[in-house]
């Protein structure tokens, strides 16, 4: 389960990047965080992630806070960047066994990984390719079963499917969905609205470092998306 | 996860094509630099063979004691295949003198001596692996954090339980890991350069300075890992760190050096050798009058003109050999050789005091250049080299002050044996084979000359007939010189020299600490 309780940070240039945040994502849930560009999206993973401290306020893992004791919330979550390049050097398998090692994962054989790679749906003549030949999908896909195979509880994907074409980024949903499933946590980010309407269970839209608006699948489906995230986009425009 | 980060980073460099590169480059480059220094060493042995056995054999053809002036030839440092040091900007040799403390060493330093010949650049092997390891160090560390954050890897990794200490020192075991084999691969080709040649003797001396020199290469190349890396820490974007990486690297290799040098020798100022040239020359002119009033006061004394002889030798570092002649000149040399003796050291003193000065003022620039230069991590490599190799500033001067201490060691031989007031100072013929008076010897000399005028046969026929053989030099022993002090000396790494390298050593593993410190300070707060 993530928390964010009254989570705040701002920048030493005295940005305001995130501004009280209180979130929760339960087990089995997909969150998706909708925003613009600076909207503080990315600065809300990264607090989870402890790659940043927060100015005040607490980000929780599964009852831990991240502040407190960052190496051991590690362990309870998995992550997947916008830009998965990995390394290009070593094959899919390779910069899967290195990172299930990592995430403590010393006991895997070939075929755990090329079942987790099926599990993506990464065609299995690429296993053993180096990933410099990869597309962007197929990268996307790699990075996703990194994410996989660590067996976090808690998924953070931040705007895993830009770039990516409508059939990967389909697939990718996919397997957020049989994820959710299995238990997991999903916070997503994303300027995906499609996407969000097709998996989500909760949505939320930050603007200027605020949770705006916080709507549920049934609410959202109701309410026409599209126009409330256009509606707060045009304000964000329209301010001076 | 440490020997993790560690064990994929020197994978993936293995694989890059910066190793390529770069092992390639040293697989030509160093076979190459110890071929030409290996070749550089064996001719600076050819020489130093024919001027030791030129010099030993002209001490043995000694046959009166003041001719006895050794000529101390260097032997060339079988490290010096390793780091040349200023070693070729000297010569090889000196002639101990009574008259005159040893300075520098003159003459040939190598074998290959054509002034004509301009087109090959003197570099040696420690030059090359400052050079190539330093740029191989940068190339590996420029982009350690920026390239994992360009292709969203730190993240991916930070993720993990994994802090960032760890993940930094994983990094730079892994950098180490790809270089260390390339550095170890280099000096094993030196090693195997100098094991093979007949000319080398590696004794245990030896070995322990290869061993020192290995390490200091290997601190050198952490020392630009971690500047690279320190760059890496301080940059968003490889494309910045790349080209502070390039500037930084020629601004320690090449720009700091010369730029020492340049300030060394502006702010600490020696006087023109010619006047200490012309100082000295002054000196000397006193030196040649007392002599000559004291030669006159000796004329004068044995109411002679000066001292008549049939074969006559003599220079102004009082060398003096004579054959024949009245026994007025004998007496004549019994009284003088203890003044002259005397003049001379007293003048070499004095000398000295001008000269010692100016080679102060020398090893003054010289250090301060040094100091000056302790700001690049290079250059403290090549001193530290350069010392260990015998070959810098500091092994000259202690060789010097040992050709000094030899000098007094000469002068005590002939003190201790009473050769100074000996007749072998200057005449290997005895009392009784001369002349009694001036006269008999004029006239003998005269009809010896009358007899030379009319040709080869008379004049043999009368030396034999008239004149004892032994006024002839080569009809005289030579001296036995077995107990001779000779010249022995072998640079060690102990003393002095170890402080000096442990110093340097210990420069070099300061900057690395502060570097890591710096980076490791810089990299906790690095944003990802």
């Amino acid at each position: 389960m993530l928390q964010a309780i009254e989570l705040t940070k701002r920048y030493e240039d005295g940005q305001l990047a995130l501004d009280a945040l209180n979130l929760e994502i339960k087990p089995g849930e997909i969150f998706f965080l909708l925003g613009a560009n600076g909207a503080g999206k990315t600065t809300t993973i990264n607090l989870f992630l402890n790659f940043i401290e927060p100015t005040s306020g607490k980000a929780i893992i599964d009852g831990i806070d991240v502040m407190e004791n960052p190496l051991e919330t590690k362990k309870y979550i998995s992550y997947v960047s916008e830009n998965v390049m990995l390394y290009g050097n070593f094959t899919a398998r390779q910069n899967l066994d290195f990172f299930a090692k990592l995430g403590g994962k010393t006991n895997l054989r070939k075929e755990d990984y090329y079942t987790i790679m099926r599990k993506v749906g990464l065609q299995e003549e690429a296993f053993e390719k180096k990933l410099k030949t990869f597309s962007k999908g197929m990268r996307q896909k790699v990075g996703l079963a990194i994410a996989i195979i660590k067996d976090a509880p808690n998924i953070l994907l931040d705007e895993p499917t830009s770039g990516l074409d409508p059939k990967s980024a389909a697939e990718l949903m996919q397997i957020l969905n049989n994820l959710r499933n299995t238990g997991k946590s999903i916070l997503m980010c994303t300027h995906d609205i499609l996407r969000a309407k097709s998996v989500a269970d909760r949505v939320g839209i930050m603007k200027e470092g605020r949770l705006v608006m916080l709507r549920s699948r049934e609410e959202f489906l109701q309410d026409d998306l599209e126009r409330i995230y256009l509606d707060y986009m045009q304000e964000t425009v329209m301010m001076p | 996860m440490i020997g993790l980060i560690a064990r994929k980073d020197f994978f993936l460099n293995l694989t890059s094509a910066r190793f390529i590169l770069g092992f390639l480059i040293c697989l030509f480059i160093i076979p190459f630099t110890l071929v030409v220094s290996m070749d550089r060493y064996k001719g600076q042995e050819n020489v130093y063979k024919v001027l030791n056995d030129n010099a030993e054999k002209l001490l043995n053809e000694a046959r009166v004691y003041s001719q006895a002036r050794p000529e101390v030839v260097r032997k060339p440092q079988s490290l010096s295949v390793f780091c040349e040091g200023i070693s070729e900007n000297l010569g090889m040799s000196t002639k101990v003198y009574l008259g005159d403390y040893p300075m520098f060493l003159s003459g040939q330093a190598t074998a290959k001596d054509n002034p004509l010949l301009n087109a090959f650049f003197s570099i040696d092997f420690t030059s090359i692996i400052a050079i190539i390891m330093s740029l191989l160090a940068l190339v590996f560390s420029y982009d350690c954090f920026t390239r994992e954050k360009e292709n969203g890897t730190i993240k991916m990794i930070l993720v993990n339980k994994i802090n960032r200490s760890s993940f930094f020192i994983g990094k730079l075991l892994g950098i180490l890991l790809t270089l260390l084999p390339i550095l170890f691969f280099c000096y094993l080709l030196g090693i195997l350069f100098l094991v093979v040649s007949p000319n080398v003797a590696l004794d245990s001396n030896t070995w322990l300075s290869i061993g020192l020199l290995f390490i200091s290469a290997v601190l050198y190349v952490v020392v630009f890992v971690l500047l690279g890396m320190f760059i890496s820490s301080m940059s968003r974007q490889s494309s910045t760190s790349i080209i502070v990486s390039l500037l930084v690297w020629i601004w320690f290799l090449f720009l700091m050096p010369n730029m020492a040098s340049y300030a060394a020798q502006n702010f600490v100022k020696t006087d023109l050798y010619e006047n200490l040239q012309f100082a000295v020359s002054e000196v000397n002119k006193r030196h040649s009058k007392q002599r000559r009033d004291k030669r006159l006061e000796i004329q004068k004394q044995l109411g002679i003109d000066g001292p008549n002889s049939f074969i006559s030798k003599n220079d102004d570092d009082g060398r003096i050999e004579f054959y024949g002649g009245p026994k007025v000149t004998f007496d004549f040399h019994r009284i003088l050789t203890p003044f002259e003796v005397s003049y001379l050291l007293d003048y070499a003193d004095k000398k000295w005091a001008l000269q010692k000065s100016y080679v102060d003022d020398l090893m003054k620039q010289e250090k301060t250049q040094h100091y000056l230069s302790l700001l690049s991590p290079s250059e403290i490599f090549i001193q530290l080299s350069s010392s260990l190799c015998h070959t810098d500033a500091n092994a000259h001067s202690l060789y010097m002050d040992k050709l000094r201490e030899y000098r007094e060691s000469m002068i005590q031989y002939f003190r201790s044996n009473k050769y100074f007031e000996s007749s072998l100072w200057f005449t290997p013929n005895k009392y009784d084979l001369l002349c009694d008076s001036e006269e008999e010897y004029k006239k003998l000399s005269g009809d010896w000359y009358e007899a030379f005028l009319k040709g080869k046969e008379a004049e043999k026929e009368f030396s034999e007939k008239y004149m004892p053989k032994e006024w002839l030099s080569e009809n005289n022993a030579y001296l036995d010189l077995s107990d001779f002090p000779r010249f022995a000396y072998k640079p060690q790494i102990t003393g002095p020299a170890l402080n000096y390298a442990i110093s340097r050593f210990a420069m070099l593993l300061f900057i690395a600490l502060v570097i890591l410190m710096l980076t490791m300070l810089r990299f906790s707060g690095y944003r990802i």
